[in-house]
């Protein structure tokens, strides 16, 4: 896990040791035990893009950057995926769908190489007599249909039991070597966002605006995730463009502009949001929404203490939209996409988006050593909507906020 | 996308041949599922059938707040009309040729309605999707509609999509165009000592996105880790120094109004290949030149598999060593010399046992990975399209960069 020189390779991070990842597996399969369980099947997708590769990383430092192909039997089947088996005694087997894994950062106690990915696990599964038994399974969110079906056929005597919240609880809360990471990678969200608002100018396209902060990130190591974002008439919406998630739209004077900006940075996310006016002093009405994201955001971090429930913090938040007069207008009638999109106050984050989520009613506790995104949308009919977002640690005494960025662009 | 990129005629054509497959295949109905969210991997088919593309990002099923989002579906009766439902209110009303469109956080649930709603609670049900599709939307959408039979047709939208209308050749045209441009900076960067992988990618990453391109990824590796696929883990590339005298290879990719481009290209840092690094340079360019001579109508996917690998067993070269011991990484982890593509990488695939006939009007990627023990790996890829007497090279930047 050391480099041989001060270039990045993703996820080579020293920091956090191999006997992390061990102590990890190792409470995976006491929990997996204390539920009954006689192993634990995680599944895990890469191929090239940010989403859905965290649990198999946080167990073996493992990810596949094979693009995700559609499965043709019998040549390959789960590609761009990975599976980790671990045993009750913290025995960690990964099967990969690449040959070329990294013998340098992978953490585990055997690889094994399939090209489809199933066939491999129900082999190691054969091969530990664990065909019959109850097998924990960690992969609603990150396991395809197609996959899930393979799998069942192939191993119909295990009997597989749901178990992605322990590996969702255990990675909500953030070791030291983690929070180092997460510090840094924050870090390059300020030279990614700072960059795109800079670029932010009349003349300039959503997409100029996208290629500078595209450039920022990557010549700094980071996995660009997405940039959703919209401008001027189209403000109303969390991102116009399609496919990518910006237009080609010039900039004009007075456009009110708001991008979302996520990717990862040796793994670990930075995730936040900011809007501005282009080219010109907001008006009136535009400073009302821009300041009314940002007054939603601080409100919702104004509540959060170790204890504090995500519950009582999407009041909070939701409490000031209310008084202020913030509406997210209907589906016929859009005011703020992202406010009928997304009704919540933010997230845990980590190596992906996770629970907790600050949505109404949930019951669990904030903590320190939580590493969370707290964002809000408002919009006002006829203006447009802004967006905001911070990125903040959970400390034993409170909150810290990451981004060093300014909060009011349009002040410089 | 700036608009719609084709007619409505031409999704309504769509729509007519999805119904008489599904008819075919004694089904009531088509359910068509695909995943957006930022990623370009698995939007194709509801891409393809309602031009709908969601931009929300996937987060993970909270039931009681939402339920299969960065996700789409298109509900598509034998007869009639598609409804289309997303999990986003500011869907593009100015793209989406579907008249029929239902917002909802809960996008099982919402479908599970449409169906009841025409007909088909209790119908059978090609269900397309089973590559994007996840597990957990998957449970609720059997809770929500318990009595519809689900038969698997994953391959039904995707065996429509092989076919490309002229108008969407046009668009691979537009998308390689933009590819070449992306390649070029690419490599101009890469060639130069002293740059870094990142640099490189950097270069070509902002040429695609002011060009409108969704970047997909681009696989890179160089000097001493030439035969990796992409040395790099998120992100595909490191930031490495070139030097010169490195092996450099990309295999970058990514989508202009939906529609692909998938090209590789190699060199050596500086442009002064050794005679060792040159024979294996000529060795994969060769192979993929062998393989885009013998695309003609008619002739079997296998065929273009077999004219790229005898070229690379002539030389020695197919990516493992005599002692067995691996060289080329993509020897083992892709076991195929290219791919159908359009919207999505696609059938048919180049491996030894394809044997469909290849048609005008079919888009192809062909490539080759190999390498030398002890020399390092390149990797070459040529996007074509199938014409009426051979092949029309849509990859048109040089090949040879020294």
């Amino acid at each position: 896990m050391t480099r041989a020189d001060s270039h990045s390779t993703g996820l080579d991070r020293a920091e956090i040791s191999p006997a992390e990842y061990r102590g990890r597996a190792r409470r995976l399969a006491d929990e997996a035990t204390a539920r009954g369980l006689e192993a634990v099947l995680v599944w895990s997708k890469g191929g090239g893009t940010v989403d859905r590769y965290a649990d198999v990383l946080y167990l073996t430092n493992h990810y596949t950057q094979f693009p995700h192909i559609p499965d043709l039997p019998p040549h390959w089947a789960g590609r761009a995926h990975a599976a980790c088996i671990v045993t009750r005694e913290g025995e960690t087997i990964l099967v990969s769908d690449i040959a070329d894994w990294r013998r340098d950062l992978v953490v585990a106690d055997r690889v094994v190489v399939d090209l489809d990915l199933t066939r491999g696990v129900a082999a190691v599964l054969g091969e530990l007599a664990l065909d019959r038994t109850r097998v924990g399974l960690a992969a609603a969110e990150t396991m395809v249909l197609g996959t899930w079906r393979l799998l069942r056929s192939r191993l119909p005597g295990v009997e597989w039991v749901p178990v992605d919240d322990v590996l969702e609880r255990m990675r909500a809360i953030k070791s030291d070597a983690e929070i180092g990471v997460i510090r840094e990678a924050v870090k390059v969200g300020d030279a990614i966002m700072g960059a795109m608002l800079e670029a932010c100018v009349p003349g300039a396209t959503e997409a100029d605006v996208a290629a500078a902060g595209y450039h920022a990130g990557i010549v700094r190591g980071c996995a660009p995730y997405d940039l959703p974002g919209a401008s001027g008439p189209n403000a109303n919406a969390f991102s116009h463009g399609s496919l990518p998630s910006w237009s080609r739209r010039t900039l004009e004077p007075g456009d009110l502009y708001h991008s979302d900006m996520y990717g990862a940075y040796h793994g670990y996310y930075y995730d936040y949001t900011r809007s501005t006016v282009v080219g010109a002093e907001p008006t009136d009405d535009q400073l009302r929404v821009l300041e009314g994201a940002i007054g939603a955001v601080e409100a919702v971090i104004d509540a959060l203490e170790p204890g504090v429930t995500f519950g009582d913090a999407y009041e909070r938040g939701a409490a000031y939209l209310r008084d202020n007069g913030f509406d997210a207008g209907t589906p016929d009638d859009v005011v703020s996409g992202l406010g009928q999109a997304f009704p919540s106050f933010g997230h845990s984050l980590g190596l992906a988006w996770e629970s907790p989520w600050i949505v109404p009613g949930n019951p669990a506790s904030v903590a320190p050593n939580m590493y969370l995104a707290v964002e809000a949308a408002v919009g006002l009919p006829g203006v447009g909507a802004a967006g905001f977002e911070q990125d903040v640690l959970i400390t034993a005494g409170g909150v810290e906020v990451l981004p060093a960025l300014t909060a009011r662009w349009w002040e410089r | 996308m700036a608009e719609a990129p084709f007619p409505h005629s031409e999704y309504e054509e769509r729509w007519r041949r999805a119904q008489a497959a599904a008819i075919e295949r004694e089904l009531d109905g088509l359910l068509v599922w695909s995943k957006g969210g930022g990623p370009v991997d698995t939007c194709a088919d509801v891409l393809y059938l309602a031009n709908h593309v969601s931009p929300f990002p996937l987060i993970a099923d909270i039931p009681g707040h939402w339920i299969g989002r960065a996700h789409a579906a298109v509900v598509l009766p034998s007869e009639g009309e598609p409804t289309l439902v997303v999990d986003l209110p500011d869907w593009r009303r100015d793209l989406v040729p579907v008249e029929d469109v239902r917002f909802s956080l809960d996008v099982p649930g919402e479908v599970a309605a449409v169906l009841a709603e025409r007909g088909l609670a209790d119908g059978r049900l090609g269900l397309v999707g089973g590559n994007a599709m996840l597990v957990s939307p998957y449970r609720h959408l059997l809770s929500s509609a318990p009595a519809a039979e689900l038969v698997e047709a994953d391959d039904l939208v995707e065996a429509l999509r092989a076919d490309k209308s002229p108008r969407e050749l046009d668009l691979l045209r537009a998308a390689a165009d933009a590819g070449n441009a992306v390649v070029t900076a690419m490599m101009e960067t890469a060639l130069k000592p002293g740059s870094t992988e990142a640099e490189a990618i950097a270069a070509g990453y902002a040429v695609a996105v002011a060009r409108g391109v969704a970047t997909y990824d681009a696989a890179v590796a160089s000097g001493p880790n030439s035969d990796f696929y992409s040395y790099g883990r998120l992100p595909s590339w490191t930031t490495r120094t070139l030097e010169q005298g490195d092996f450099f290879h990309v295999d970058t990719y990514g989508a202009l109004d939906g529609y692909l481009y998938d090209f590789a290209r190699c060199c050596v840092v500086g442009g002064r290949p050794s005679a060792d690094q040159r024979e294996v340079l000529e060795a994969v360019i060769d192979a993929v030149h062998a393989g885009t001579a013998r695309i003609r109508p008619g002739v079997r996917a296998r065929e273009l598999y077999e004219a790229v690998h005898g070229v690379l067993v002539r030389r020695g070269m197919t990516g493992t060593a005599e002692n067995g011991e691996l060289v080329s990484a993509l020897d083992v982890s892709f076991p195929a010399h290219g791919h159908s593509f359009g919207l999505g990488w696609e059938r048919p695939w180049l491996v030894p046992d394809e044997d469909t006939e290849v048609r005008a009007g079919m888009c192809f990627g062909i490539e080759a990975m190999a390498g030398r023990a002890g020399v390092g790996s390149a990797k070459f890829e040529q996007d074509v399209i199938v014409t009426a007497d051979g092949a029309e090279l849509l990859t048109t930047i040089p090949t040879h960069y020294w």
